[in-house]
């Protein structure tokens, strides 16, 4: 960008493009940014070295850069550990935003897609796909049209003379609690391989993940993102009320219209691509919120909190049951009963979910102490 | 004072009537569920062979399979209904529910762990795995519901639940999925069946089972007084700590040994105390034998018609629950149940 940057007060910066156009942006956003995409840098890098195959640095160089090496390490770097961190970043990224839309525009930090039921309908409508088709193939449209219905029927269920979100949320649940033992039922009808690859679906996973998935995530991401970026600075002036928005140039019922769109479809992009990995959405927005001390929403540092978290979770799935064979190793009571299993490795999903799960506790507690 | 006097003399038949009705319909249910299946067999073949064994295929498959499936299907609904009316008299709070607190998925959770991680394999090891996972679970949400100012309102339970719950979805996910062996037998167990049990799990549960159920029929009077807030039940003498102590503990030993036995089974711990409870007013002592004989009739009929409405197969009990539960949920939600206290 050509623009001139003059440091102002208020811990501001003053970005002049031309005479006429000029903008603020804040100094401590800026440094989050940094540092958000120096995390996810650093994440994918150890994402490319840590595997349960060892390669080396100069293995990992040589596969990377020039193809070069052993065959093996060639194919799991570029074949597998390459594009896993791809999408892990992009969807972690589209959660991060759809999170972000979500929250905002409900003004409740609890209105994510999992608690709205989004997820949980994305998952049976993959399953239901699967269990119907035998394949995978048509898994992505299943998805987001489960995930799409549920989440309609759960904003239907829940209106009743306006929307109320607290009854979103507790809607939300029941619908969850009804599908996830649909989903488990699905689960018992199919023959055992099809079931577990439903499995994987239902907790969503990067692992046997590969470049089909980038390109089914990545073209989405690329329109999506932006879009989201930039409709997202009209959030902050939608949470002031319609009627300063209006006056600030935003028609609230269309942009809202076109945010919750912007914001379904990048969960669905996602959900379409690794599965309703559940957490991201619900966390980034807070977080992101909390370190860049920024007053509402970010969408972009939302997206980029987003992409190092399930960069992170991703790393830490696949790191988590090396460990846990090292610790049956020293207690022997503990042991995992088979160890052989170990390569299959946990699905990232179910590391968010439980992270989710302690945030959600973390998050509650925070809020009724506080009254 | 009201909460030891005995319940209206003039309602007190007409309650024992339809308690004797209700336990009409439960025989009724039980001959059915006996009888209904891939073959029927009628009440009056399925009366003559339980008492004496006439040697036939018929026989075999009655005292073998399907016995043993309504006997399961008879504890495991006792245990559900009386856990559901107590934790719905301990929190003050119509949301409650074994399923929806969370506490069936910290039994699950210890279950996958023991049979996934731990390679325990019979009923009698693993009980003891639910029964403190249920535990933890009860109290941990339990506490995190009591956060802040005030009593847990029925809101933060919910929400509680769902954030423990979401937690041991995530373990409950990662573990089952480990190996292909562990995965083909849970996945059978996490939708919460009466079917294909071996009896040593009969007998595995009835004693857990009926010391849960006989601390819960003696909390009646104590939790009618909890009822009316805390500092009226410590004048009326109730030792409040004590009553929450072993509350807790009866729906850990129930919902524990439930779950454990049939895996987890949502909404019943819900709809039957809510539904008895517009029945017979805010009593526990009557509310809590209702509830024993309605949530069995309710678990058998859901278990029968599991078994008849597909073309092919079964659909297992738990599936069948939850798709009539969550619906009664929903509606309460939309009442505006939720905004009390």
């Amino acid at each position: 960008m050509s623009g001139t940057k003059t440091p102002t007060a208020q811990g501001t910066w003053t970005v002049r493009v031309s005479g006429a156009v000029s903008f603020r942006i804040r100094r401590r956003g800026v440094y989050y940014g940094l540092a958000c995409t120096a995390a996810a840098l650093a994440a994918v890098v150890a994402l490319l070295l840590v595997g349960a195959y060892p390669i080396s640095f100069a293995g990992v160089v040589d596969a990377l850069f020039y193809g070069t090496g052993d065959r093996l390490a060639v194919h799991f770097v570029n074949r597998e550990r390459l594009p896993q961190a791809v999408l892990a970043l992009l969807g972690g990224a589209a959660m991060g935003a759809s999170g972000a839309i979500f929250q905002s525009l409900a003004r409740n930090p609890l209105a994510s897609p999992e608690i709205i039921g989004f997820t949980s309908g994305a998952a049976t409508g993959a399953v239901l796909t699967i269990a119907f088709t035998g394949g995978t193939a048509l898994v992505a449209p299943g998805a987001i049209g489960g995930g799409l219905a549920t989440a309609c029927a759960v904003y239907l269920l829940s209106y009743k003379g306006g929307s109320d979100t607290l009854r979103l949320i507790m809607v939300g649940l029941g619908v969850t609690a009804m599908l996830g033992s649909v989903n488990s039922y699905l689960l018992t009808r199919s023959d055992l391989r099809t079931a577990q690859d439903a499995h994987l679906w239902l907790i969503g996973s990067l692992n046997g993940k590969g470049w089909d998935e980038v390109a089914i995530l990545a073209p989405a991401a690329a329109v999506l993102l932006p879009a989201a970026v930039a409709l997202g600075r009209r959030l902050r002036m939608l949470e002031l009320g319609d009627a300063m928005a209006t006056g600030l140039g935003v028609r609230p019922d269309r942009t809202r219209l076109a945010l919750a769109v912007l914001g379904v479809a990048l969960c669905g992009a996602t959900v379409a691509a690794i599965g309703p990995v559940p957490f991201i959405a619900l966390a980034a927005p807070q977080i992101a919120a909390r370190l860049a001390r920024t007053p509402g929403m970010g969408v972009m540092g939302s997206a980029l909190t987003g992409a190092v978290l399930l960069a992170a979770a991703h790393l830490v799935s696949g790191q988590l049951f090396p460990v846990l064979v090292r610790w049956g190793e020293a207690f022997p009571a503990l042991a995992i009963a088979n160890p052989e299993s170990v390569h299959l490795g946990v699905p990232v999903g179910a590391v968010c979910s439980v992270l989710g799960g302690l945030y959600l506790v973390a998050l509650l507690t925070r809020r009724w102490r506080n009254g | 004072m009201s909460v030891d006097a005995a319940p209206a003399v003039r309602t007190r038949p007409r309650y024992a009537a339809a308690l004797a009705a209700t336990a009409a319909l439960l025989g009724l249910l039980v001959l059915l569920s006996i009888g209904v299946g891939a073959k029927f067999y009628p009440p009056a073949q399925v009366w003559d062979v339980l008492w004496h064994h006439d040697g036939s295929y018929a026989a075999d498959v009655i005292r073998e399979l399907r016995l043993p499936r309504t006997l399961l299907g008879l504890m495991v609904g006792v245990a559900l209904g009386l856990a559901g009316s107590l934790m719905q008299a301990l929190t003050g709070n119509p949301l409650a529910d074994p399923g929806i607190l969370g506490v069936s998925a910290g039994a699950s959770a210890a279950v996958v762990l023991a049979v996934g991680v731990l390679g325990v394999a019979s009923y009698t090891g693993y009980i003891w795995f639910a029964l403190l996972g249920a535990f933890a679970a009860a109290t941990l949400v339990y506490l995190i519901g009591q956060t802040g100012a005030g009593r847990a309102s029925p809101v933060r339970l919910v929400l509680a639940g769902a954030a423990i719950g979401a937690c041991l979805t995530g373990f409950i996910a990662g573990v089952s999925g480990l190996d292909a062996a562990t995965f083909d037998h849970l996945r059978f167990w996490t939708v919460g069946s009466l079917a294909g049990h071996a009896p040593q799990v009969l007998t595995g549960m009835l004693p857990f089972a009926a010391v849960g159920t006989a601390i819960a029929l003696a909390l009646g009077r104590a939790l009618n007084a909890v009822a009316l807030g805390d500092d009226t039940a410590r004048s009326l003498g109730v030792r409040l700590i004590r009553t929450r102590a072993l509350g807790i503990l009866a729906v850990t030993l129930l919902c524990g040994s439930a779950t454990a036995a049939a895996g987890p089974i949502g909404f019943v711990g819900l709809v039957v105390p809510l539904a008895v409870r517009s029945f017979t007013g805010p009593d526990q002592r009557w509310i809590m034998p209702f509830a024993m004989l309605v949530s069995p009739c309710l678990l058998l009929s859901a278990d029968i018609l599991g078994r008849v409405v597909l073309p092919d197969g079964e659909l297992e009990v738990g599936a069948v629950t939850a798709l009539l539960g969550a619906p009664v949920f929903i509606a309460m939600v939309r009442r505006g149940k939720l905004s009390a206290r």
